[in-house]
């Protein structure tokens, strides 16, 4: 067992794919949360061999996607802040802020550097002790838990110069706002099977209650997509609405107990800002004031002026929330290329826009 | 032809995210798949352990998943542990897809 190869079965495709295309007496509509999952569909062609019976909507579940400007903004100012050093995830620097990226101001006068994980920006910190080291943290519930461990470790150390600009967002919160949006289409999701990994998905049932709509909790493998599609359509057809743990091997109903205790300790919820979203209620995580040491925007005293977009021809608003596909956007693939994105979407590992540019850019006219 | 078609599903991980021993990758997603090959340091908040992937080697937090055992599945998500991977229910799962789509079409 290897726990991949197997989840790529082209028999096991095959068979689900039929089976999916036989039990649809129409076209179903089907969101996955995480854009993760978005990139196995389009990469494996899921998508197209179901298009006929399924039509899947692309979700907001892309961390970097939804980091609103204002927390770049934020880095970007500290970056620039004497003897102090801003770190953060290497798949934020490339995202357009109001004022240029990571990146454009590590060109110039910015202190920045990419980590593979928060835990390292304390390990800088130490190394640094003449340095202020802000780690930028972004991310849904899968990435919050490192973030927690980093500041409890840097307390435990007595490592003074480090801190937090917590940006973290939760999941749930944003699919219960498409879901009660007047323009929802989606009948039934794909829930982010990692971020289950972490919150166990009994807040779901509550989900499915509430808006009458199946939930399958989901992998990020070709057999593991098509298995939660084949449950959420089965359901659909015989209008039903459950919740269903179609990823067993990685998600427990209670999810991981101990990241679960670590983040409670840092962590209260919060409203926040999705990025081309409107303010979610209790979509994101702040510090705890007993934490007030470590937290960035405290620590600087820094502005939580919510700062509004600035209008650019970018629609990742509407491709964040489904409403259109990344290549009925006018800048894609030509203004707006990995390259040259003026949307984060297009930059990102887990962008929809980045997705369609890869995987369906030499069919898209 | 798509993928799905020709059986030819390329790798799960994205190019970029894959684990090099190298160190220097710093993408955020990643929820791969790995082996424990070994325990580096068992410290409570701040333990880690060796992991293996596909053949390559990389040192991650193991935090949230300190009972993990050597030669135990873990998946990692930007360099820390999520959980360990439930074998049985894996097996479960797998051996459902068996019995309903491996024995059709070969007869
Ligand atoms: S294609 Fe580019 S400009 Fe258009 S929505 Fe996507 S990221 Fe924004």
């Amino acid at each position: 067992m290897k726990y991949l190869s197997e989840y790529r079965d082209p028999k096991h495709a095959h068979g689900l794919v039929d089976r999916i295309r036989e039990i649809s007496t129409q076209r179903w509509t089907i969101m996955e949360v995480c854009g993760g999952q978005t990139h196995a569909l389009l990469r494996s062609g899921i998508d197209e061999a179901l298009s006929e019976c399924v039509e899947l909507i692309h979700g907001p579940g892309c961390p970097v996607c939804v980091t609103p400007a204002s927390a770049i903004h934020n880095a970007i100012h500290l970056s620039m802040r004497p003897q102090t050093l801003v770190a953060t995830f290497g798949d934020m620097l490339r995202v357009p802020g109001n004022h240029g990226s990571l990146l454009d101001a590590q060109a110039g006068k910015g202190n920045i550097k990419a980590v593979y994980s928060p835990m390292d920006a304390v390990q800088l910190a130490r190394k640094n002790p003449e340095q202020e080291v802000v780690f930028l943290a972004v991310g849904f519930e899968t990435t919050a838990p490192a973030t927690a461990i980093a500041i409890l470790q840097a307390a435990q150390l007595k490592v003074k110069n480090f801190s937090v600009l917590c940006s973290h967002v939760c999941v749930l919160p944003a699919m219960k706002l498409l879901a009660a949006s007047k323009q929802n289409r989606v009948q039934g999701f794909l829930a982010a099977g990692h971020v289950c990994t972490l919150t166990g998905f009994e807040e779901y049932a509550g989900f499915v209650e509430q808006f009458q709509m199946p939930v399958a909790v989901t992998g990020f493998e070709p057999t593991d997509l098509l298995v939660g599609i084949l449950e959420v359509v089965t359901q659909l057809e015989q209008q039903q609405a459950n919740l269903i743990n179609c990823y067993p091997r990685a998600v427990k109903r209670n999810g991981n107990h101990s990241a679960r205790q670590i983040c409670e300790q840092i962590f209260d919820v919060t409203n926040r800002r999705w990025r081309g979203m409107q303010v979610i209620p209790n979509g994101g995580l702040c510090l705890k004031s007993q934490w007030a040491a470590y937290d960035a925007e405290l620590k600087f005293s820094l502005s939580d002026v919510d700062q509004q977009e600035i209008q650019t021809e970018c629609r990742s608003g509407e491709v964040l929330t489904g409403t259109i596909k990344p290549s009925e956007c006018s800048a894609f693939g030509n203004q707006c290329t990995p390259q040259t994105p003026l949307g984060a979407p297009m930059v990102s590992t887990e962008g929809a826009c980045a997705a369609y540019y890869r995987y369906r850019n030499n069919n898209s006219d | 032809m798509a993928a799905w078609q020709q059986g030819n599903w390329q790798s799960g991980l994205h190019e970029h995210c894959k684990p090099t021993g190298a160190g220097e990758k710093t993408t955020m997603c990643l929820g791969v798949p790995g082996k424990v090959v070994g325990w580096i340091d068992r410290t409570p908040l701040f333990s880690k352990a060796e992991i293996e992937f596909e053949g390559v080697r990389k040192v991650c937090h193991m935090a949230c998943v300190e009972d993990a055992e050597i030669g135990d599945y873990v998946i990692v998500h930007a360099g820390m542990a999520i959980c360990r991977i439930d074998t049985q229910a894996a097996l479960l799962q797998l051996d459902t897809l068996q019995r309903l789509f491996n024995s059709t079409g070969e007869t």
